[in-house]
């Protein structure tokens, strides 16, 4: 069992240049100015991953974008950071979501959004980060991830976050 | 003053008039690939997004974007169109999605080699593009450099200690007033811990300054209110960027818009100016974190912000203490998955 199982006729696959990206319209423009003139260029220099979800016809439905970050905690108290070192920690970010207009309303936002969450799972068990943190670019991103009960990361209204053990924890129940 | 851009450019275009072979092979060739690899983001309809840069007409392109002039008289291998869509500069590669094919690289090569011609065009100033107008917005008081201001006339030099006093005294002469008597040391200490605080002095505080006749005593006092980080401190900072936050975004008076904005903390305004970098990064930091400026310096000051855009350059998300705080305990907090959280959970193992 490798991953979320996909509608019949749809299958993910690492962004390639020869993919229709510039097709790709999921309604927000940031989203799709993102996949349109971006994401190749940095997955290219290996600062994120993005993966497309491929219809039948070939057109991009949807795709999502994963890159890493880190969190400072260069000032916690010292009594505490006895658990945690206080220094920068690793977090996965899942930068960028989206799903064409033509194929909204079809669950496949819910699907790329569990695809990139078994995805950081994964890269998890090789990899560790103490978080995954979800940037949401605008309210009704947030409203869509918020559905999943995820917390806001304190100060930042439009970044939500989930801990590695809740990560870890929706792969085993 | 703001035409000088595109003046420039025209000094640059003018000169030799471009032959019909020149034109046509612009007309025939450059054209065509501006409009299939370019325009899409570089045009009077994108708008002024992208670098400020139109090339849908030819005054925009002699005008170039904000960037400046796409193209060295001398040098034209060292222009800046040549220099993007060569890949050669590491940041700055157009298009963007991948480079232009040999066959149209060598069209636009020509072309700039050959003086880059274009057809005539009416000498305007270059479009505004911006909705703020940078020039007129320079104007603004705020951002005047410091003059020494003449001394104004005064009737009784005598009165004055120190050449601020001077301007005092002159305001109060105008309005036909005269100076109060000095204050005693116990009204000097309560007003001054009134200014700066916006609390009275405590009972031990009062003695101790009416008892204290040294020469240093004042200063001694206003450096203990100023370094009080309770109040004054904080005040300040915070302060100092939200005042400086409003005048930024609005353009309109401190004054005016202070007393509307901070209803709440009764207070004077302070008329504390920050450099351009604290403003930069101030106005960065909220954009980091999606939020307005206004919301971002009620809680934040300026070295915080400053952090903040430095780390976000190597992918660092900054918080302050307290937030670290939160985020550590939410950190540590076990895994109690919610109904949705279990429903996702199964998505994500294969289930349908
Ligand atoms: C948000 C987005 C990814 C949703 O994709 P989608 O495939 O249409 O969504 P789904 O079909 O999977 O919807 C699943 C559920 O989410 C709900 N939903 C969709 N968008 C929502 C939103 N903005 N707010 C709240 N709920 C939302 C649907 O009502 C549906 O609910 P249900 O399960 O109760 O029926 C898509 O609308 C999109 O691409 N939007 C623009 C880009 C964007 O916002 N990206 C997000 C992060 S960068």
């Amino acid at each position: 069992m490798s991953g979320v199982v996909l509608p019949p006729g749809f299958s993910l696959e690492p962004l390639q240049r020869t993919q229709p990206r510039r097709h790709f319209d999921c309604g927000q423009s940031e989203v799709n100015d993102w996949l349109h003139t971006k994401a190749l260029q940095h997955q290219d220099k290996r600062l994120s991953a993005t993966k497309v979800l491929l219809a039948g016809d070939s057109a991009i439905a949807g795709f999502y974008t994963l890159a890493t970050g880190q969190v400072d905690f260069g000032d916690l108290p010292s009594e505490l950071a006895r658990k945690l070192p206080r220094r920068a920690l690793p977090v996965a970010i899942l930068a960028w979501l989206g799903v064409s207009v033509a194929h909204q309303g079809e669950k496949l936002g819910d699907l790329l959004l569990a695809q990139s969450l078994r995805d950081c799972y994964e890269a998890g068990q090789t990899f560790a980060f103490v978080a995954v943190i979800l940037d949401c670019v605008d309210d009704r991103a947030k409203s869509f991830y918020q559905r999943w009960d995820f917390a806001e990361l304190p100060g930042n209204p439009y970044r939500l976050f989930l801990n590695s053990q809740t990560l870890a924890a929706m792969m085993r129940s | 003053m703001a035409t000088s851009l595109a003046d420039e450019a025209l000094v640059q275009r003018s000169d030799p008039k471009p032959t019909p072979e020149q034109l046509e092979f612009f007309e025939t060739q450059v054209r065509p690939l501006l409009v299939k690899r370019c325009h899409k983001c570089h045009s009077t309809e994108s708008g002024p997004e992208n670098g400020s840069l139109i090339l849908d007409t030819a005054a925009g392109i002699a005008a170039g974007g904000s960037r400046g002039s796409m193209f060295h008289k001398e040098m034209p291998d060292k222009g800046l169109l040549l220099q993007v869509i060569t890949y050669r500069d590491a940041d700055l590669q157009m298009p963007p999605d991948g480079k232009l094919a040999a066959a149209e690289l060598a069209i636009l090569e020509r072309w700039v080699r050959d003086g880059a011609a274009l057809p005539e065009y009416k000498a305007e100033p270059r479009p505004k593009l911006s909705k703020v107008d940078w020039v007129e917005g320079r104007k603004f008081w705020s951002f005047q450099p410091l003059r020494p201001t003449p001394l104004p006339m005064i009737s009784d030099p005598q009165w004055v200690a120190r050449p601020l006093d001077t301007f005092v005294l002159a305001k109060l002469s105008a309005h036909k007033l005269t100076p109060n008597p000095p204050a005693d040391r116990a009204q000097l200490l309560r007003r001054m811990t009134f200014d700066l605080t916006g609390l009275p002095p405590t009972p031990d505080e009062l003695d101790a300054f009416v008892a204290d006749n040294s020469a240093q005593s004042v200063e001694r006092l206003v450096d203990r209110l100023l370094a009080s980080h309770k109040t004054y401190g904080r005040l300040l900072s915070t302060l100092t960027v939200l005042h400086y936050a409003i005048q930024f975004r609005r353009g309109e008076s401190i004054m005016a818009k202070c007393t509307n904005e901070t209803t709440t903390s009764k207070v004077s305004p302070l008329m504390v100016r920050l450099d351009a970098e604290s403003k930069r990064s101030l106005t960065d930091a909220a954009e980091l974190r999606r939020i307005s400026v206004s919301d971002y310096v009620r809680t934040v000051t300026v070295a915080q912000a400053r952090r903040e855009v430095a780390s976000a350059r190597d992918q660092t998300i900054q918080l302050s203490p307290d937030e670290q705080l939160a985020f550590w305990q939410a950190l540590q907090a076990s895994a109690k998955l919610s109904p949705a959280q279990k429903r996702l959970g199964a998505i994500m193992r294969g289930q349908r």
